[in-house]
């Protein structure tokens, strides 16, 4: 029996279908997106996209379509699963009380059947007289809409036609009239057929036409009187008394974007060619141009944030960086999607703040008013930071190599010939490709781009082309992890924590944020402290990540405060002066703390305690501003600016310069690329009101931003979110600038040492024992490396039709087979050859593979289902030992690309609260990752039981059974969902009301270590 | 798909092989019936984890136990729920039902005449009929729970060759028979059938009155429906193959070309499942025509059998054909891989290595690399 529990990390992000129309109401104009399992719901505002609602679907949506039958006020929705179950939902609102309520529901899966290989079509009829479906070949389903019907029934028309390509119902017909266009060994016909309701059959239609064009594969119906379409995206225009019909050919056409059509009125209607097989709407992008050499700042963006001088200080929370704004309305500001998302904080007013990470106050923030000093732990920002590296490829496959903290990657490029240069074929930084799934026109020429395989878009169509001839802008872009095609796991900053790689089609890495309304302290300590003018954590060493004081700053004198456990006290260290305002203090490098006064700048050492070295004014004039990392010091006095380097017991002043006009204020923090020492320096500048980026150690300009204004900027810091980097200039009112920052970026090299050819595809390649294992067509092969430097082979196996992924633990192989389900070889060094232990023997097609522990197999096959199999060690008889035993089946809906041993959260030593055995994170085409872990048996029954009950209280949209939905389904069986936990199910209780929680936990059996264990375990191992 | 050189079916029967099927659970045991009696079991799995194997013999009913057929076993079928049971039919007039565990039958239903096929319905879940095809010119339904005659469909008029269940409904039975016909039946209406299917679609001016309401011009000894349920293939003694639509019996007019087909009993052709475009296997003599089900194009000939093809099993999970003739042999066919041709190479390779140290230690001796080839690779 396994015991095995799943969980959704990050929602599918890929879009597969999206409508238009007034869903939530007569007046709102909506746009509904299906994420594969996931729909949600938008509202179309000026100011953009304004999200609804998000609604979990306990199936793959295959078709949405909204339609408004006669007597309604307002567009129902319809909704067909993958597995055929059909669905009218309505949203219902009472105040802020958002529902949807399922209208009508039923399942129209037939026992057999061929599914079309051309996908599920379903249509409805503009009169609401019947909904159409195509889901087998060879059939045409159809569901008569009748009012206040509940239960959804079907039946089918047997279709002539086998190779159907396209089938859309006709505007305007007494009867409810399909059109098709479909494929013969003569080519593609266009036939119209009406729909006798009574005798449940085909008759005749009104007309049709032979051989249209070749590549015609999508119908467009329209109403005669509401638009002619010309011929600029239609190959084909079939016109009937009543209207008008166009074929348009998707494949080519789809280059020449934004088609426009101009109907009778001479009002401008804009038609989007909507892509059938890999179709590309191609559009410039008006994004962030990064690495863009000729202007060092770009997209200068201005936020008001409050009124008053406003302080930007860095502090990381979960690994990524966030900046703090102090000020009279404090705002935390990080990245998402490359976009900075300013998010209040439920603090009345900070003037200054500092991150503090004691014993007694771990990962916590000192925040300081005018009277107080708080100390405060902050919300999780972040559930997951999404980075994207652009690699102008498409990547296939990505390793990462601890030593080196470098990734490899494994990447597709096709370079055509342009003259005598070849270019990369991906389109330029500027430009931006969307490979589209859906398109949906929403008001005024803006068309949402859903997309598969790429970001999904919101764009403008123009009449005029733009600056770029392009008669496309790009509005907005929603980020899309998939399809993830690989992902490693790594622990960049060694703290336990992995962070997850994933390779994704246009896309590097990825993650997701949950964003809450605000963001919230919780207060641990406060301490009335009036007049503190900055405030600093100190560690006792440098090496140390435990802060244990805590350095305050006011007019005239500065205060060290000792934090021992929660207890806070005052200390003085002798190195200190604390007769003078702080600037800055903290631990540098080589074990010493740093201090910088309106006087001097001291460097003291952490385990003396005494002055080690000090740095004046040449005229001892004081210092305004002063800014310092781990080993450089900046400081300004007046226009004066001086740049010294920390090296053991010594300050070296290293340059100095005069700038036009006072320092205002200055940074110096390195940015990502940079390493610890930072070789530019941000200013800001009084008089001029400008920023100034200059280059260390010579202060040699790189840029000057004239800001404009009269305010002065009174913070200016650099930092790098999402590996974009950005200069923030906070001013005295209240606002912020934002630019982005050029980065300078280096790349290694790869030196290739051996090259061995191989009679066939590598699939796959292992590090095994020290050896390389590789999965070539049918066979897997184990190579050594000689002392030659060359690979020789060593032994090989051959029972497979293609073994397309390789695991191995110890001596074992798994083997996951294209058709074969999964193999397990055992390797014998004495023999040196590969033995087959075990073999699934079930019709599996696989898509990734993954060893849980010594006896368990994790498999993912192509109709979205996962499956554990178990190698029966106390087998009796060669038969059984032979055969894995399929032990756990579940449906995932989701198609898993890969499987990683790894986790998303930081492993507390001490926390033994999440007995969790073995973690395997997957990533997915529709990009989702989640997760795979294994319970004790006792757990895994509590769960168990637990699931049961949230299946009964929790009703799904669409009033699919979860039993249904999770249970393992092909094309060839359907079988029962076992061994595994939803935990999808499971954490929704945390979403439930109290009542209906206790509906659940009535008669739950609490095992051993209680019910409040199993509660946290879900959260923690989301993380 | 080709004469797969790493599989062999383990050689068992002495006489020519009538029957084959595969459990419909597993699609693991490979059930075949021969003209003497005998009825055999083989397991498909490979577990010995080389390419190279031969399905083994689980088990026989020889023709000398005193269960078996007396004489030549013309069907065998699997009992659809699970390979707990199967049942047989036999020109010594009686239909047996077997409990595959202790191969004794657990039911002897006596008929009238020669039984030429059976069939149990797949997808039946509110009966347990067998439909019988024998020399009497009528469908007989046995009654699996109580183990006698349910009722007969009475419609043709010359011996009933072949019967087959539909996997749409699961009361649609078509049969064909000597008299050149197929008819479609409903079994709860007992009176008369749903329709005949008629090669000409209702025009049989141009052949004349004798033609009317005929599928072939020949005895129908083959039928097939599709796994979808849609269609249904007929085989006739004419050397035509048939398609059929199921719901109005219209000959959808495929041309297949001329097979040859001189059988006067049950022949069995097979359509693919998931597999695009479709495909239908059949016997030729002793080649197997692979052709396209829609188009009617002849995508490939199995060549491989030494005498006449009479039965053939595809396998859907593996894309995979397993066929029995009168050669006594039961051969696997399967796809083109890469793999077969690696394996090849790397038997020959260690081979040509095995031989030249076996040269060296045994000097002078002869040692013909070429006699040596890979079918003695077992020790």
């Amino acid at each position: 029996m396994a015991h095995t529990y799943v969980v959704t990390a990050h929602k599918p992000t890929a879009v597969n279908a999206c409508c238009t129309g007034n869903f939530t109401g007569l007046d709102d104009l909506n746009l509904i997106v299906a994420r594969n399992t996931r729909m949600e719901v938008y509202l179309v505002a000026p100011e953009g996209l304004r999200p609804l609602k998000e609604v979990d679907i306990r199936g793959r949506i295959a078709v949405m379509q909204l339609f408004r039958p006669p007597n309604e006020k307002k567009d129902l929705l319809f909704i067909l699963t993958a597995r055929y179950s059909a669905m009218i939902l309505e949203w219902e609102q009472h105040g802020s009380d958002m529902e949807i309520i399922t209208r009508a529901h039923g399942n129209v899966q037939d026992r057999i059947g061929r599914p079309s290989e051309t996908g599920i079509i379903g249509i409805i009829d503009p009169e609401c007289r019947v909904i159409g479906l195509r889901l087998y070949d060879g059939l045409f389903k159809v569901i008569p809409l009748e009012r206040d019907n509940r239960e959804l029934k079907a039946f089918n028309i047997r279709l002539e036609e086998l190779n159907v390509i396209d089938v859309k119902f006709l505007y305007g017909c007494p009867v409810p009239t399909i059109i098709l266009v479909h494929q013969d060994q003569n080519g593609r016909h266009a036939k119209t057929y009406e729909i006798s309701l009574k005798d449940k059959e085909f008759l005749k239609g009104p007309w049709k036409q032979d051989n249209v064009e070749a590549e015609g594969s999508i119908i467009i119906t329209a109403a005669v009187t509401m638009m002619v379409m010309t011929a600029a995206v239609t190959n084909e225009v079939v016109t009937d008394q009543r209207l008008t019909m166009a074929v348009v050919t998707a494949a080519v056409t789809m280059m020449t974007n934004g088609q426009r059509a101009q109907n009778e009125s001479g009002k401008q209607v804009n038609v989007l060619a909507h892509t059938g097989v890999g179709g590309e709407v191609e559009v410039e992008s008006g994004s962030v141009a990064r690495g863009n050499a000729a202007s060092y700042l770009s997209d200068r963006k201005k936020v008001t944030l409050g009124t008053q001088p406003t302080v930007l200080r860095t502090f990381r929370s979960l690994s990524t960086v966030n900046v703090f704004a102090c000020s009279d309305r404090p705002t935390v500001i990080y990245s998402s999607n490359h976009k900075l998302v300013f998010s209040n904080v439920n603090l009345k007013e900070v003037s200054y703040m500092c991150p503090l990470n004691s014993d007694g106050y771990p990962d916590s923030l000192a925040l300081a008013n005018d009277s107080t000093l708080t100390i405060g732990t902050i919300d999780e920002i972040q559930k997951l930071h999404i980075r994207t590296v652009r690699l102008g490829e498409s990547p296939r496959r990505i390793a990462y190599q601890e030593c080196a903290q470098a990734f490899a990657v494994i990447a597709n490029r096709i370079d055509v010939p342009d003259g005598n240069v070849l270019v990369p074929s991906h389109p330029s930084a500027s430009t931006q490709t969307t490979i589209a799934e859906c398109l949906t026109y929403l008001d005024n020429g803006v068309v949402y781009v859903g997309s598969r395989l790429g970001d999904s878009q919101l764009v403008r169509l123009n009449v005029e082309a733009n600056a770029r001839r392009s008669y496309v802008d790009v509005m907005e872009t929603f980020t899309n992890l998939g399809p993830i095609l690989d992902m490693c796991v790594v622990d960049l900053e060694r703290q336990g924590q992995g962070q997850v790689r994933s390779m994704s089609m246009s896309v590097g890495v990825s993650q997701e944020r949950v964003i809450r309304n605000g963001i919230g302290i919780h207060e641990h300590a406060s301490i009335d402290l009036p007049g503190i003018k900055g405030v600093w954590p100190l560690r006792g060493a440098s090496q140390s990540a435990v802060d244990t004081m805590l350095v305050l700053s006011f007019v005239g004198q500065t205060r060290v405060l000792m934090l021992s456990g929660e207890e806070v006290e005052e200390t003085e260290l002798p190195g200190f002066e604390s007769c003078q305002q702080t600037f800055y203090c903290g631990n540098v490098c080589d074990n010493q703390i740093i201090q910088i006064t309106a006087a001097s700048v001291r460097l003291v050492s952490c385990e003396t305690k005494a002055l080690v070295s000090e740095w004046r004014h040449p005229a001892t004039k004081n210092i305004s501003v002063a800014t310092c990392n781990s080993c450089q010091v900046m400081c300004a006095v007046g226009s004066e600016l001086y740049y010294l380097e920390i090296y053991p017991n010594e300050l070296k002043q290293i340059s100095m310069t005069t700038m036009e006009h006072e320092v205002a204020c200055l940074d110096a923090t390195p940015l990502g690329s940079e390493g610890e020492r930072a070789q530019r320096c941000a200013v800001g500048l009084w008089t001029d009101i400008s920023a100034r980026v200059l280059k260390l150690p010579g202060f040699d300009p790189l840029h000057v931003e004239m800001l404009g204004g009269e305010i002065i900027p009174r913070s200016i810091l650099m930092t790098t979110f999402e590996g974009i980097n950005y200069l923030l200039v906070a001013l005295g009112d209240g606002s912020v600038f934002y630019f982005n920052l050029a980065a300078d970026t280096g790349l290694g090299k790869l030196q290739q040492v051996a090259e061995k050819d191989l009679k066939g595809a590598p699939y796959s390649l292992v590090e095994f024992n020290g050896k390389l294992l590789a999965s070539i067509n049918s066979t897997v092969r184990l190579y050594e490396w000689t002392a030659e430097r060359e690979l020789k082979l060593e032994c090989s196996d051959f029972n497979n039709i293609i073994a397309l992924y390789l695991k191995t633990k110890g001596d074992f192989i798994l083997v996951g087979d294209m058709m074969r389900s999964i193999t397990l070889l055992a390797y014998k060094p004495m023999e040196g050859s590969l033995e087959e232990i075990s073999r699934d023997f079930n019709p599996n097609w696989m898509t990734a593979i993954e060893i849980l522990d010594d006896d368990t197999f994790l498999g993912a096959e192509n109709s979205s289902n996962l499956f554990t199999c178990q190698k029966d060690s106390a087998a009796t008889t060669d038969e059984e030992r032979q055969h894995l035993q399929e032990v756990g089946l579940y449906h995932l809906g989701e198609m898993v690309n890969c499987f990683r041993h790894g986790s998303l959260v930081m492993q507390h030593p001490g926390e033994n609260s999440t007995p969790t055995q073995g973690c395997v994170l997957f990533g997915t085409v529709n990009g989702a990752i989640g997760l795979v872990t294994q319970f004790p048996p006792e757990m895994f029954n509590f769960l168990l039981e637990m699931q049961t009950k949230l299946a009964k209280v929790i009703k799904s949209v669409g009033k699919i059974d979860h039993e249904f939905w999770r249970a393992f389904s092909t094309e060839k069986k359907t079988e029962a969902p076992t061994g595994f936990i939803d935990g999808d199910l499971i954490e929704s209780y945390l979403d439930l009301s109290r009542d209906k929680m206790e509906e659940v936990t009535t008669g739950l059996q609490v095992s051993e270590g209680g019910g409040c264990v199993a509660m946290t375990t879900p959260r923690d191992s989301l993380g | 798909m080709q004469l797969s050189k790493q599989r062999d079916v383990e050689k068992v029967h002495t006489t020519p092989i009538n029957s084959l099927d595969l459990d419909p659970v597993e699609m693991r045991y490979l059930i075949s019936g021969a003209s003497n009696g005998t009825i055999a079991i083989h397991d498909l799995h490979n577990v010995t984890g080389q390419p190279q194997y031969t399905c083994p013999l689980l088990c026989t009913v020889d023709r000398c136990s005193q269960h078996a057929h007396k004489y030549s076993v013309e069907t065998v079928q699997w009992y659809p729920a699970d390979s707990g049971m199967f049942v047989s039919s036999s020109f010594d007039k009686t239909l047996k039902v077997w409990d595959t565990n202790t191969l004794v039958p657990v039911e002897t239903v006596a008929c009238r005449e020669r039984v030429y096929c059976h069939r149990l319905s797949k997808i039946a879940t509110k009966h347990c009929l067998i439909a019988v095809a024998s020399s009497l010119s009528q469908v007989n339904l046995v009654d699996l729970k109580s183990g006698s005659y349910s009722h007969i469909l009475k419609g043709h008029k010359g011996a009933v060759y072949v019967v087959d269940w539909s996997p749409q409904n699961e009361y649609v039975l078509a049969s064909g028979s000597s008299d050149n016909k197929a008819l479609m039946w409903d079994v709860r209406m007992a009176k008369n059938c749903i329709f005949t299917l008629d090669q000409h679609n209702g025009d049989a001016t141009r052949c004349g009155p004798h033609a009317v309401q005929t599928a072939h011009n020949g005895a129908v000894n083959g039928l097939r429906f599709t796994a979808d349920g849609l269609y249904l293939v007929s085989f006739g003694t004419d050397c035509r193959v048939r398609l059929w639509r199921t719901d109005n019996g219209q000959n959808m007019l495929v041309n297949y070309g001329a097979i040859n087909n001189v059988h006067e009993k049950c022949l069995s052709i097979d359509v693919s499942s998931s597999l695009n475009p479709e495909i239908v296997f059949v016997p030729h003599d002793s080649n197997i025509d692979m052709l396209c089900l829609h188009t009617g194009t002849k995508l490939q000939r199995l060549v491989g059998h030494y005498n006449d093809c009479n039965t053939l099993v595809y396998h859907p999970f593996h894309q995979e054909l397993y066929s029995g003739g009168n050669d006594r042999n039961i051969i696997a066919w399967l796809p083109k891989t890469a793999s077969s041709d690696d394996y090849q190479e790397h038997l020959k390779e260690t081979k040509l290595k095995k031989g030249t140290s076996r040269e060296t230690k045994k000097k002078g001796a002869n040692v013909n690399l070429m006699q040596d080839t890979w079918s003695s690779d077992e020790d």
